[in-house]
């Protein structure tokens, strides 16, 4: 049996060498994209969350964040079926996850990150999903390089799941230029977010 | 809830559920026996077959033990009646076996395809070169791999180097016992950090693939890759061949060593190129096995599956439409081509994958093949929304259905990981695009397209039987 190598979305993010990205990106047969990659070779940087071409049916997105650069690359047709085939809950009933940790529930820590692995995992896959999820405390970990579930978190992502990091966290646990998924917020944007929506469900 | 209740409901839940069966709770001890006899001879032709031209070897000696002649050596139709059969070879890595029936070919075929070729290593044309005093063969890997699985493993030469005379020299090198083997060296984990940080999908490279093949330099000074001269001077007195002739060569590194029995209760096979090889000794085992047919039975081996069924000896190449024009003349049988086929029956012999108990989350376990459960149908293949799959007919199903359950085959439904996982394809679509009823029916494999791949005896004699009972169905 063949193996389909039809794949027109790739997770570079945490991938620090330029010219593998390069490699990888002219493998999946993308112009456009490989075009936008030479790009930021010849100039070596790359505009903040700028999208380099909106050409036909690709996105191409690049954020520098010294020294890597994280491209993210959607199929706007496809993100759209995808949006449109998740019955998100509308901003009528806006649900928002609150992960206070990378833990889940108390007691053995091995256990509860694996725990909260699952959870977002099984999220990823999940008919309904939150409009966002906002971490907090070491649930930022999950957020950066070296979680294990970055991929599923992107899924979400293309699912219209906004992700949103506490920058206090960040910066206590040192991973603000490790932040792979999601934007930075400050603790006053949290709290009226927070406070504005209609259902907060509390994970940690 | 009373007794009279519960009775009720499960007479309902028998009548109404459908549940897969275990072949190993349903078959009787006799059959069981058959089974693990079946294994053995499976086995036995998986060592004999580790390339897709060792496989053509093997399916044509056992084809011309079984009394089945050359159609391209037979002139007329004197020595073709029903119930004999034929073999047709194309340029040595396809086959193409049949036993005539007894209705006339008007009445269309039944074809059993499956593929012999699987993914391995190919050596790139110029593949010796020397590097801090060891020799190594540069490697271009053949079809989906996951190229990490073929690191820090023994691997066997196969293959064949054609000299510019033409004469054909066939290599295998690792498989006795006292055979040297090679192998892909890897990174020690102490000064793997970088490596570390590498996707899964990049942890070895293409061009890292590279395989460690001697290290004794020729002693003397001048001539600068002295390892690399002596490995050719080994070749030249081994095979009399020299580094030009491994330009017209195809010679492949296959994981090394034979079949292996796997389980304490010993019900499963352990092998490399059981992708798609347990379709193919199922099906060539049914064909030789078979009397006379009603419809003329043809069972089709091919090439390239693994990389798109491409090339002069895939399903893409008119290598059936030749074997059936050839059958035509032969018995003087003046039919439309476009008739026979469109009248004909297919499967599509080809493995799925079976669920995995540590990676069951990529399958939709009500949809999944299970180990053990039987030749699967798979209805559907494709990847992202059935982009690229032949979608078998319900009508079709139904008649294969009834089939298999009237001949007692057990049996399950099948599909390829859950939607938008990934995908896959088998020749199926091109058996679909000449007009012919198709469905795959093959084996579910634990760790598809590794180098060790897994299946299950009971569902491999389910598979004979199921591929038997297709051919003499009327």
């Amino acid at each position: 049996m063949i193996w389909s190598r039809l794949k027109n979305f790739e997770d570079m993010r945490g991938c620090r060498d330029i010219h593998a990205i390069a490699g990888i990106l002219e493998d999946m047969g993308q112009q456009k994209v490989s075009r936008a990659v030479e790009m930021i070779l010849d100039e070596g940087k790359a505009g903040t969350e700028e999208d380099m071409t909106r050409e036909g049916s690709l996105k191409v997105e690049v954020r520098e964040n010294h020294p890597d650069f994280y491209i993210h690359i959607d199929n706007i047709e496809e993100e759209d079926d995808l949006a449109r085939l998740s019955p998100e809950l509308g901003s009528e009933f806006q649900q928002v996850f609150l992960v206070t940790s990378a833990f889940l529930g108390r007691g053995d820590d091995e256990l509860g990150r694996s725990l909260m692995e699952d959870f977002l995992r099984e999220l990823s896959v999940s008919e309904v999903v939150p409009q966002s999820v906002v971490f907090i405390n070491s649930g930022v970990m999950l957020l950066c390089e070296d979680s294990n579930i970055l991929q599923e978190l992107m899924n979400l992502e293309r699912r219209k799941v906004r992700f949103f990091a506490c920058e206090k966290s960040l910066d206590r646990y040192g991973l603000r230029q490790k932040l792979c998924v999601g934007t930075p917020i400050k603790i006053y944007t949290l709290v009226n977010y927070l406070a504005g929506a209609n259902k907060v469900v509390t994970l940690g | 809830m009373d007794n009279v209740e519960k009775e009720k409901l499960e007479e309902l839940a028998e009548n109404l559920v459908y549940r897969g069966e275990n072949v190993w709770e349903k078959v009787s001890e006799e059959e069981k026996e058959k089974i693990f006899a079946l294994g053995e001879e499976y086995k036995s032709f998986l060592d004999k077959s580790k390339t897709e031209r060792e496989a053509v070897q093997e399916i044509v000696r056992a084809a011309k033990e079984k009394g089945f002649l050359d159609l391209k050596e037979l002139k007329d139709g004197k020595q073709i009646k029903p119930g004999t059969g034929f073999y047709a070879v194309y340029r040595d890595k396809a086959v193409v076996l049949g036993v005539v029936g007894s209705a006339e070919l008007s009445r269309g075929i039944r074809l059993i395809g499956s593929h012999l070729d699987a993914p391995r290593l190919d050596l790139k044309p110029q593949p010796l070169y020397e590097k801090h005093d060891l020799a190594l063969f540069k490697t271009h890997y053949y079809g989906g791999i996951k190229k990490y699985q073929w690191t820090a493993i023994p691997l066997a030469l196969h293959g064949i180097v054609v000299l510019q005379d033409g004469r054909k020299i066939e290599v295998v090198m690792g498989e006795k016992e006292d055979d040297p083997v090679f192998t892909i060296t890897d990174l020690l984990p102490h000064l793997a950090a970088e490596q570390y940080r590498r996707r899964l999908s990049e942890a070895i490279k293409g061009e890292e693939l590279n395989v460690l093949v001697g290290s004794i330099p020729l002693k003397g000074e001048g001539y600068k890759e002295k390892v690399k001269l002596a490995v050719l001077e080994r070749l030249n007195s081994a095979y009399g061949i020299i580094e030009e002739d491994l330009m017209s060569a195809e010679l492949e590194m296959v994981p090394a060593g034979n079949a292996r029995d796997i389980g304490f209760d010993r019900s499963l096979v352990g092998a490399y190129g059981q992708d798609d090889r347990i379709c193919v000794f199922a099906s060539l085992k049914a064909v030789l096995d078979i009397e006379t047919p009603e419809i003329t039975a043809i069972a089709l081996f091919v090439d390239k599956e693994e990389i798109g069924s491409v090339g002069n000896t895939g399903m893409q190449s008119k290598i059936l439409e030749e074997t059936l024009y050839e059958l035509m003349k032969i018995t003087g049988q003046e039919v439309s081509l476009y008739k026979l086929l469109s009248s004909s029956k297919a499967l599509s012999a080809d493995v799925n994958a079976a669920i995995d108990p540590t990676w069951e989350d990529v399958m939709d376990k009500l949809n999944a093949a299970k180990l053990g459960f039987g030749v699967c149908l798979t209805k559907y293949t494709g990847a992202r929304g059935k982009v690229d799959a032949s979608d078998a007919n319900a009508e079709y199903i139904a008649e294969l259905r009834n089939l298999f359950n009237r001949e007692g085959i057990l049996w399950q439904m099948g599909e390829l990981g859950k939607v938008d996982q990934g995908g896959g394809g088998t020749i199926a679509k091109y058996i679909a695009n000449l007009n012919i009823d198709v469905i795959d029916c093959g084996m579910p494999l634990l760790s598809m397209h590794a180098p060790f791949e897994v299946s299950s005896k009971g569902d491999l004699y389910m598979g004979y039987k199921a591929y038997k009972a297709f051919w003499m169905d009327s």
